[in-house]
C-alpha cells in the first residue's frame, strides 16, 4: 500500500467512524431528496425525465458536500495539530494531497450512489415512470456527477490548505465554487431572451444532459481538468511551503 | 553530526531565533532551556523540518533541511509540544499507521510497534482509543511515534510535561536508549528530570543562545555549594571572625537555633574543600560541633540558576559555537 493509500485509508476510516461524517451524508441525502421531489412536482407534465431531475438535484448540493467533507480532512488536522506530525513525516506533498483527496471523495461518492436509490424507488413505485428512466442515462449521469464531485473536492482541498480554521475553509470552498456559479447565473439573467432556469446552469445542465443520454465530451474534460489542475496547485502549495517559510 | 549554523527565524517583524549556532554528535542529549517564548519550540520545529530558517542552515549528516527535506525527515523523529494524535484510532493502530508512512515494511512496523509499546509500558493501553488516554500516556505514545523509524535525530518538545514519575522513568529510559545511536534535542521546564537525562544544556533567551554548558561541567563546578556547621559554646562575633577567612565577612550567615546551637553557613569556592581546615580550627577553638556538611544544590537548582542568568556559563560561551 502506498503512502497516499495509507493516508487515504486513515482519513476515510476517520470519516466513517465519526457521527459527523454520517450527519453530513444524511443532510446531503435529505437536501437532494427534497430537491428531487420538489423539482418533480414543478416539472409535472413537463419534458424533463426523472433521472435528469435526479441528476440536477444531486449536482446542486455537491459543492456544499465537498465543502463540508474537505474542511474536515485538512483544516481539522491544522486545528488539532496532527498536520505538524504529518508534515514532519517523510512523505511527499503528492502523497499527502492524493491521500486526502481520496478520503474526501468517500462521502460524495457514497452520497451520489445512495441518492440513486431515490430514482430506483421512483421506478418501482410509479409504474408509468418505468419507460422514462434509462439505465445508460443513469450511468452517464453518475460519471458526470463523480467528476463534478472530484472537481469540487479538489477546490475544497485548496481552500482547506489556504484556511487555518474549518469554518473558514468551508466558506472559502463555497466562495470559490459559488463565484463562477453566480457569474453564470448573472450572465444568464442578463442575456436577452435567455431562458432563465436551473436547467441552464452549466453544472446542473451537464448532469441533466448526461442523464438524458446526451453525451458531450466537453463537460467531463472540464471537470477532470478542474480537479487535476487544482490538485496540482495543492501539491505545489504544500511543496512551496518550505520556500514560503524560509 | 548535527550542525546548526547561524540560524535565524523571523515571524513577520518578530525575530524568534537569532543567529543560533551549535553542533552535536550521536550520543549527545541536548536540553534546550529557557522561559516561555525564548525560542525553544521554534528551534525544535526548525530541526524537525516543520519550519525553514529565515537565514542560516541546519545539516544532519550532510543533509540540509531545505535542499534535502525529505531525506532529512527520514532520519528525524519529532514529538510536538501538544502530542497531536488521531483520537479515533487505537494506540497500536496509530503507531502502525505512523510506522508505515515513515517507510517501514509491514513486518518491521509491527515489530517496532510491539517492541516500543513494551519498552514504554504501553501494553495495557495498546488497544484503547487514543481519545481516552491521559496526557502523560499520550506523551508516551508520541515518543514511540518519534522513535519508530530509529531516527538519527530525535526532536522532543517538552516530553516530560505532566507525566507521572513512572511515566517519566519509562520516557527517560527510552530517550537514553535512543541516544546511544542518535542525537537528541529536548526542551522542557522540568529541570531536575532534564538535568539528569541530558548531557548538554543550552539556554535560550529572547531568541539568543545565552548560555550553554555540559553536564560534567555543571556537576563539577561546585557552583552554589554551601558549607554548613552547627556549633555551640561561642558567640556570634567569634563565629564571624572564625568564618571570615574562609568566605569573607559579608557572605557568612549566622542563625541561633532554639536549642542554643549556632547554625553557620557560607558559600564555598568551586573545587576547594575546606572541611579539614574548618574542623581543625573548631577543635583549636574548643567549641562543640554537632554537624559539618557541604551541601550542593541538585542539578535542577543549578539549571534554574543558569536559566535565570544568575550563574555564569561554566563552559562554552554566552553566544556562538560550542
Amino acid at each position: 500500500m502506498s503512502v497516499a493509500h495509507l493516508i487515504g485509508w486513515r482519513d476515510t476510516r476517520g470519516m466513517l467512524t465519526s457521527a459527523s461524517g454520517y450527519a453530513v451524508l444524511a443532510g446531503f441525502l435529505a437536501l437532494a431528496g427534497w430537491t428531487f421531489t420538489e423539482l418533480l412536482r414543478r416539472n409535472e407534465g413537463g419534458f424533463a425525465p426523472a433521472q435528469a431531475v435526479w441528476a440536477m438535484s444531486v449536482a446542486m448540493w455537491l459543492p456544499l458536500l465537498a465543502a463540508l467533507t474537505t474542511m474536515r480532512v485538512l483544516a481539522e488536522e491544522r486545528q488539532t495539530g496532527t498536520f505538524e506530525t504529518l508534515m514532519t513525516a517523510p512523505i511527499t506533498a503528492r502523497d499527502m494531497i492524493l491521500g486526502k483527496f481520496t478520503a474526501a471523495m468517500t462521502i460524495p461518492v457514497l452520497g451520489i450512489l445512495l441518492s440513486v436509490f431515490s430514482v430506483l424507488l421512483l421506478i418501482k413505485m410509479v409504474p408509468h415512470m418505468r419507460g422514462a428512466v434509462s439505465t445508460a442515462g443513469l450511468i452517464l449521469a453518475l460519471g458526470v456527477l463523480f467528476l463534478q464531485a472530484s472537481a469540487w473536492t479538489a477546490v475544497g482541498l485548496l481552500a482547506a490548505l489556504l484556511a487555518r480554521q474549518q469554518a473558514v475553509s468551508g466558506l472559502l470552498t463555497m466562495v470559490l465554487i459559488g463565484v463562477p456559479y453566480g457569474a453564470c447565473a448573472g450572465w444568464i439573467a442578463w442575456v436577452p431572451h435567455a431562458r432563465v432556469s436551473l436547467w441552464h446552469w452549466p453544472p446542473l445542465g451537464d448532469a441533466a444532459d448526461a442523464a438524458t443520454g446526451f453525451f458531450a465530451l466537453a463537460p467531463p474534460i472540464l471537470y477532470a481538468s478542474i480537479a487535476g489542475c487544482v490538485l496540482f496547485v495543492c501539491i505545489r502549495l504544500v511543496e512551496a511551503r518550505n520556500i514560503r517559510t524560509r | 553530526m548535527l550542525q546548526v549554523i547561524q540560524v535565524t527565524r523571523c515571524f513577520g517583524s518578530r525575530t524568534a531565533l537569532n543567529e543560533v549556532s551549535f553542533e552535536a554528535v550521536p550520543g549527545d542529549i541536548i536540553a534546550l532551556l529557557g522561559h516561555n517564548g525564548a525560542g525553544k519550540t521554534t528551534l525544535l520545529r526548525l530541526a524537525a523540518c516543520y519550519l525553514q530558517p529565515t537565514a542560516g542552515t541546519i545539516r544532519l549528516h550532510g543533509l540540509d533541511t531545505f535542499r534535502d527535506s525529505l531525506d532529512f525527515r527520514r532520519i528525524t523523529g519529532y514529538l510536538p509540544e501538544r502530542s497531536p494524535l488521531y483520537d479515533d484510532m487505537t494506540v497500536s493502530e496509530y503507531l502502525y499507521f505512523r510506522g508505515r508512512i515513515k517507510g517501514l515494511s509491514t513486518i518491521k512496523a509491527r515489530r517496532r510497534v510491539r517492541d516500543l509499546i513494551s519498552q514504554l509500558g504501553l501494553e495495557d493501553v495498546s488497544r484503547r482509543l487514543i481519545s481516552g488516554l491521559s496526557f502523560g500516556t499520550r506523551r508516551r505514545v508520541g515518543v514511540v511515534d518519534a522513535l519508530l523509524h530509529e531516527p538519527k535525530l530525535l526532536v522532543l518538545d517538552d516530553p516530560l510535561a505532566n507525566v507521572d514519575p513512572i511515566e517519566a522513568r519509562h520516557l527517560t529510559e527510552a530517550i537514553g536508549a535512543a541516544a546511544r545511536h542518535a542525537i537528541v534535542l529536548v526542551s522542557g521546564h522540568t529541570l531536575e528530570a532534564l538535568g539528569a537525562l541530558c548531557t548538554r544544556y543550552m539556554v535560550l533567551r529572547d531568541g539568543l543562545l545565552s548560555a550553554q554548558c555540559s553536564r560534567h561541567a555543571l556537576e563539577t563546578s561546585g557552583q552554589g555549594s554551601t558549607l554548613e556547621i552547627e556549633v555551640t559554646h561561642t558567640s556570634d562575633a567569634a563565629l564571624r571572625r572564625f568564618a571570615t577567612p574562609f568566605a569573607g565577612a559579608e557572605k557568612v550567615s549566622l542563625d541561633l537555633l532554639p536549642d542554643g546551637w549556632w547554625h553557620v553557613s557560607w558559600p564555598v569556592t568551586a573545587g576547594v574543600d575546606v572541611r579539614d581546615r574548618v574542623m581543625a580550627e573548631i577543635v583549636r577553638q574548643g567549641w562543640s560541633l554537632r554537624s559539618l556538611r557541604c551541601t550542593t544544590p541538585g542539578i535542577g537548582a543549578r539549571l534554574a540558576k543558569l536559566v535565570a542568568g544568575d550563574a555564569p556559563p561554566v563552559d562554552g560561551t554566552r553566544k556562538g559555537l560550542s
